[in-house]
């Protein structure tokens, strides 16, 4: 079994980690959501709690373990261990948030060192619902933060786009690989 | 959104069921993919018109009368039991709609909780236990009314019922909650959400045709590698995006072809175009397009760029006709190119991607996500990075070549330190190969979503 075997999703409430999980997961997903009971229910009725997981099985047997961090901050006690033998971080960013470069500085500024090891990877949900900022405008933020990560629109229910985004978090890291 | 139906074609060659394969993925929306398991197949697909398609029709209807079969004629023909017929030349609307009509004749077949593509249930006939906060349980917010009443986006499909939880378990934060299972969220894609489109080696071959690796040192074979935008319609779109960008206000661009209008502010473009239109308008000088055949000086006069009057912008943004800016201009680009460069490049110059286009929107040459990833590290010679990759030269210009269109690539010299010497590169490569291996693996498993 591989020492990196997990990777990562995070991201604010409602971004669509539990779905992104659930579109590539070969076992029905578990999520831990319970009633929201703070300001997190003026965006959903539920949350995740705890964390997502999801499995994907590889050829030989092996395993990659998909995590979600739960949305809430208080619970980030709990990304440090997620993150150990990650392969890498996909965060979310709900394009409707009323500032969504907030939550770029948040989750960047918790998962620094994370990222520094590791790749990165950003998807960009809700953009049909609220087309701005656009994309470029992510790009100059992340920028600013000195990391250039791929940054693409996805619909978390749309298997290929989390594929996709997935697939340039493996790349990134390794640009000559060729799959198998 | 039910599952993709999964199709076996019968008596078509390689690249015959290629282009089923890209006809399914891009213009019928990923509604059914082609397999070659029979055993798992929900339907068959019969050319009539070929050779063999008549024996073939009668032998399945004879040895599996059970067989769903779509069946393509030039000729009308009737829809027996279990029969579904689209009229040829295949339209996507027409194929969807068979689709459809053979998922329903399929169905019965099937067992009430079929695996998915991903081996575990979908669960569809379950009643929801829980509806989606925003679909059931919340007032819709002020972020969700807009999404039903412009129908934008179906809304996030109502989870399964789960087995009977585990015990509650106390959860972080004092909220005693058990775990459930969440049902595999689908999505209804509709024609106004254009997902990226692959075109894997074989695909780009059949949509763009094949070009040789070419010796940079030779200048007779380096001369070959580069065409001028403007001679084809991309240059004249390019150059109405300037203007509506720089005006920020839309513009329509007409021409003896096609008018097409370009909404700077929305980042759309409304054209009345298909996929095979656009691609043979951008395969041949724009004054040759069948139908013009007129002289430079006639067709610069025949184009004109025209403000869009406030009441046809408002019929425009409600029409479905509307794609995304970039990756129209994307996709003319890459449909010009060919594996080709635009003229002005300098090819003794290193290559790098300012950032990342959004790949999730675009029509991706083969190998598009590593030459990215390795344009976007460093500059590199575009002969180097085909080098590295090990792939044709063809596809990284193909790429460069789009992404250059969306102003995306930038040139510098090359300083020497800058060029990694192959041996290091191996070096680098196998530095970490258990790691490497598993990430192959995992490729290989995302590429088959």
């Amino acid at each position: 079994m591989s020492q990196y075997n997990k990777i990562i999703f995070t991201g604010p409430v409602g971004a669509g980690k539990t779905t992104a999980i659930a579109s590539l997961s070969d076992i029905p997903p578990v999520s831990t959501d319970a009633a929201a009971s703070d300001m997190t229910k003026e965006r959903k009725a539920s949350t995740t709690v705890a964390l997502d997981y999801g499995v994907m099985n590889l050829p030989g047997g092996e395993k990659i373990h998909l995590y979600g961090t739960p949305g809430q901050e208080r619970f980030d006690f709990m990304w440090d261990i997620l993150t150990s033998g990650g392969i890498g971080l996909v965060l979310l960013l709900d394009n409707t948030r009323a500032d969504p470069f907030q939550d770029v500085k948040f989750f960047i500024g918790k998962f620094r060192d994370f990222i520094e090891s590791t790749s990165l990877v950003v998807g960009v949900t809700q953009m049909d619902l609220s087309p701005k900022p656009v994309l470029e405008e992510y790009h100059k933020q992340f920028e600013q933060l000195g990391l250039k990560p791929p940054i693409f629109e996805v619909d978390g229910r749309v298997r290929a786009d989390v594929s996709l985004l997935v697939q340039a978090l493996l790349y990134a890291i390794d640009p000559v690989l060729e799959e198998e | 959104m039910s599952s993709p139906l999964r199709v076996v074609v019968l008596g078509l060659d390689d690249r015959a069921q290629n282009l089923f394969r890209m006809f399914f993925r891009g213009p019928c929306q990923n509604q059914a993919i082609i397999t070659e398991q029979e055993k798992e197949a929900d339907a068959f697909l019969i050319d009539l018109d070929t050779q063999q398609g008549a024996k073939l029709l009668a032998q399945q209807r004879e040895s599996h009368p059970e067989r769903v079969l779509i069946v393509l004629s030039v000729k009308d023909q009737p829809e027996d039991k279990g029969v579904v017929f689209v009229k040829k030349p295949a339209q996507a609307q027409s194929m969807i709609a068979a689709i459809e009509k053979a998922r329903a004749l399929a169905k019965p077949a099937a067992p009430k909780e079929k695996p998915s593509l991903f081996g575990w249930a979908t669960r569809k006939s379950s009643p929801p236990a829980k509806a989606e906060p925003q679909a059931a349980n919340n007032p819709p917010t002020a972020a969700a009314k807009p999404r039903q009443e412009a129908g934008h986006k179906p809304a996030p499909p109502a989870r399964a019922s789960a087995p009977p939880p585990p015990p509650a378990r106390p959860a972080p934060g004092g909220n005693s909650q058990g775990m459930k299972v969440v049902a595999r969220p689908d999505k209804e894609e509709t024609a106004a959400h254009k997902v990226a489109m692959l075109l894997d080696e074989q695909g780009f071959k059949s949509y763009l045709g094949h070009r040789d690796d070419i010796d940079p040192s030779r200048p007779d074979q380096l001369a070959t590698v580069f065409y001028d935008p403007k001679v084809f319609l991309q240059g004249h779109l390019q150059s109405a995006i300037k203007v509506a960008l720089t005006r920020n206000e839309p513009i329509r661009l007409e021409t003896p072809w096609k008018s097409i209008t370009i909404l700077p502010q929305q980042g759309l473009i409304h054209i009345l175009a298909d996929e095979a239109q656009v691609r043979a308008a951008c395969g041949i000088p724009f004054r040759n397009i069948v139908g013009m055949d007129v002289d430079a000086v006639s067709l610069q006069q025949a184009i004109n760029i025209k403000p869009v009057s406030p009441l046809d912008l408002e019929e425009i943004l409600n029409s479905k006709d509307l794609v995304r800016l970039d990756a129209f201009l994307w996709k003319v680009a890459l449909f010009t190119s060919k594996g080709r460069l635009p003229k002005g490049i300098d090819l003794s110059q290193g290559f790098f991607l300012k950032r990342w286009p959004c790949m999730t929107r675009l029509m991706l040459p083969p190998h598009a996500m590593r030459i990215a990833a390795m344009l976007v590290q460093k500059p590199c010679s575009l002969f180097e990075a085909a080098r590295k990759m090990g792939i044709r030269q063809q596809y990284v210009f193909a790429f460069v070549s789009a992404a250059h269109a969306l102003g995306l690539i930038g040139q510098r010299p090359i300083p020497i330190e800058l060029e990694t010497p192959p041996e290091t590169a191996k070096a680098d490569k196998s530095a970490q190969p258990e790691r490497q291996s598993l990430f192959r693996k995992i490729l290989s498993r995302l590429k088959l979503i």
